[in-house]
């Protein structure tokens, strides 16, 4: 198409040149091969024009992951001082239907950088939330965009309850809660610390065996210095080891073993633990937990 | 229940799968992995070292054949591109070095049996330098200046171009980073304590400071610790909490994991209590353990054939591999996440097809995991041990030894 277009007139494409015996050669569409060579030889001539948009618009459309095209896309953009709130509007559309690529999200972190207005962004992040709310990508996106325009207050702590309160599972979201919460250097106040363990407590109540909360309070209280023990009634609660039957939490029993093996007086309990965790509540891991309980041993004798 | 006969590895049929991806062209599906052919090339060609027939299923003309082609993808000033598609016929801004290009085009060109003559390894020394940034994380590519434009280094903040960085440093300088004494190294401290404050409040390290833990940027940043001999308080906050995070990967197979999708969600929304609980049954042996275990990359996330080489790898280099479950894994590779036609699928579910990242890592998974019929691979460097003592046979390995 590229061929019979009279705009291209003055291109003579550049076609690739596999050699001899070509390493994972890929059966490419015409369509592609074409576009890729008129490509190259606009992109040898680092040319910036609008006709480069359209080209580097349809190759991101066939191969979203060229990591050169989209740099080259960029230069262009600034070059012609393009409406950058339009390539945001197109890279919208390409982010919803190429989930899992990294290099939109890149390109649009430089859009955004340049353009200096976030109005918009988070709602954006949350339609793509709504077809995964664990997108690696993404997440790392919006702590990018958290930090560059300074908005921790502006509703992030809300959102992260938000998606907790549709998915109590959701791992990203609970490393977002951490990051809001420590990621500006400084700690929260004793009254915010106190939320959070209360806030923890109340997801491990509705389901005690994800593991989500349970590491996030462990991070929470080392970060601020204060004891794993401060979590012991909760322990207890999921996890009575004077009654097995009872115990509804693997993640409570090891945080107790923790517990237990901080105090020379409790370290039998703790041994309890590890054996429950290795025979019956976690026998993935029996090898982990007989181990954690052979250093627990050596521990106690040294 | 009693656990099925214990399963083999078809090692026929992952050799017709690999020579299929070497001698045929691959289906379009793959043109969104155009740019990174040096990758898959990489793979396809260590698969079969791993299988141990690269010597024998591959002519010395096939593999001079893929030499020349690894090198045609090398920049005059240094450094690989990662596919002839990105090669513009002259020198250009836009057909820059590229850091993960690079150390593949290197691990292949040694699997291959090359003795890097050609290789432009001082240029690559001086390149890595200039690819760190302040923080001690590396970009991925670096812009050729241009007549308006000064060099620039590009790329997201990623713990997989730490490791490539690492890596390249280890293979190209040698012994202990004594090769080449007059070109100034990267800054290794800088490296090291980018990685330790990536460590999450779990014990899981991530891509950056204050991203969710990940199983995949957990393996880089181990495996370049490693290359670096920093796997102490320097580059990890704590050991024991990292561990306790790797084995916490690996997770039960439940029946739904091994359905469709759509027919999951469906169980989920109409279906009755009980097909419910049977969905989410965990099939288990006599001693009460999990038959099927494979890993996955985050908390609370599904398993994943990639990952049981993510977690594997990082624990062998930490050497606990002792603690995981072997067999619930290895069932999960060779009883569903295998394919009929050869290779592994990422996923235990019906219909799908095997790729060439995953079916590469299911068999250096169960290489690491001492199955038989495979070759024994260095965790650290992804590569057969036979391969890495090509490389440390290589001159300045030798001359690195000599000056210790
Ligand atoms: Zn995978």
């Amino acid at each position: 198409m590229y061929q019979e277009d009279s705009e291209w007139d003055d291109i003579i494409p550049l076609p690739q040149d596999d050699g001899e015996l070509p390493l994972s050669q890929i059966a490419y569409t015409e369509e592609y091969a074409e576009a890729m060579a008129y490509l190259r030889a606009i992109m040898a001539k680092d040319e910036c024009s609008e006709r480069a948009l359209k080209i580097t618009k349809h190759i991101t459309e066939m191969n979203p992951a060229h990591y050169t095209v989209w740099l080259y896309r960029a230069k262009v953009v600034f070059a012609l001082n393009a409406d950058i709130r339009s390539e945001i509007k197109f890279l919208n559309d390409k982010a919803l239907r190429h989930e899992k690529n990294y290099q939109i999200w890149h390109h649009r972190q430089m859009m955004m950088d340049k353009l200096g207005d976030p109005t918009g962004e988070t709602e954006f992040i949350s339609q793509m939330f709504e077809k995964d709310s664990k997108n690696y990508h993404v997440w790392s996106y919006r702590q990018w965009l958290v930090k560059r325009f300074d908005i921790w207050d502006a509703g992030e702590l809300e959102y992260v309850e938000k998606l907790l309160e549709k998915d109590i599972r959701n791992n990203s979201a609970w490393n977002h809660r951490f990051f809001v919460l420590f990621g500006r250097g400084n700690n929260p106040s004793q009254e915010i610390i106190d939320r959070e363990i209360k806030f923890t407590e109340e997801a491990i109540f509705l389901a005690p065996q994800n593991p989500s909360p349970w590491n996030y309070i462990r991070g929470v209280l080392s970060r601020v210095n204060m004891p794993l023990s401060t979590f012991e009634a909760v322990c207890k609660h999921y996890a009575p080891t004077g009654n097995p039957s009872r115990i509804t939490s693997s993640h409570a029993l090891d945080m107790l073993a923790d517990i237990q093996a901080s105090r020379p007086d409790t370290r039998e309990e703790a041994e309890v633990a590890l054996q429950l965790l290795a025979e019956k509540f976690d026998p993935i891991r029996t090898n982990y937990w007989n181990h954690r309980k052979v250093l627990l041993q050596k521990a106690g004798t040294a | 229940m009693s656990a099925p006969p214990r399963p083999v590895l078809d090692k026929p049929r992952h050799v017709r799968y690999w020579q299929r991806c070497l001698k045929t062209c691959l289906p379009e599906d793959y043109t969104s992995t155009d740019l990174n052919r040096m990758t898959l090339g990489c793979f396809s060609v260590a698969a079969l070292d791993l299988l141990g027939e690269l010597p024998f299923l591959t002519s010395p003309e096939d593999r001079h054949g893929w030499i020349e082609w690894v090198y045609r993808n090398q920049l005059p000033t240094g450094g690989f591109r990662g596919s002839p598609a990105a090669d513009l016929g002259s020198a250009s801004r836009w057909d820059p070095p590229n850091v993960s290009a690079t150390f593949f085009a290197v691990a292949t060109l040694v699997n291959l049996g090359d003795g890097l003559e050609r290789l432009k390894r001082r240029e690559i020394l001086q390149l890595l330098p200039k690819l760190q940034r302040e923080d001690g994380s590396f970009g991925e590519c670096l812009l050729p200046a241009t007549e308006d434009e000064p060099e620039t280094l590009v790329g997201t903040t990623d713990m997989r171009f730490v490791y490539m960085a690492v890596a390249l440093r280890w293979m190209l300088r040698g012994q202990a980073g004594m090769g080449c004494p007059d070109i100034p190294d990267f800054d290794v401290d800088k490296t090291v304590a980018y990685i330790r404050s990536s460590q999450s409040y779990d014990g899981g390290i991530s891509e950056k400071p204050f991203g969710e833990s990940h199983a995949g940027m957990t393996y880089c940043a181990i495996a370049a610790l490693s290359l670096l001999g920093r796997l102490d308080a320097s580059g990890l906050q704590s050991v024991d909490s990292l561990t306790k995070w790797l084995v916490h990967r690996q997770v039960p197979f439940e029946e739904k994991d091994g359905m469709d999708e759509d027919d999951w969600q469906e169980i989920l929304e109409t279906g009755t209590e009980e097909e419910k609980e049977a969905a989410m049954r965990v099939e288990r042996g006599a001693d009460g353990r999990p038959i099927w275990g494979g890993f996955h990359g985050r908390c609370n996330k599904k398993a994943d054939t990639c990952y049981s080489f993510w977690v594997g790898a990082s624990l062998e280099i930490l050497k606990k591999l002792y603690l995981i479950d072997v067999n619930a894994n290895r069932r999960f590779l060779l009883e569903k996440t295998k394919h009929v036609i050869g290779g592994f699928m990422k996923l235990p579910q019906p219909g799908g097809f095997p790729d060439i990242l995953h079916s590469f890592l299911g068999l250096a998974a169960l290489g690491l995991m001492r199955e038989e019929g495979i070759n024994r691979l260095d965790a650290a460097l992804c590569m057969s041990m036979q391969a890495k003592e090509r490389l440390m046979a290589l001159d300045w390995w030798a001359e690195g030894r000599s000056q210790i």
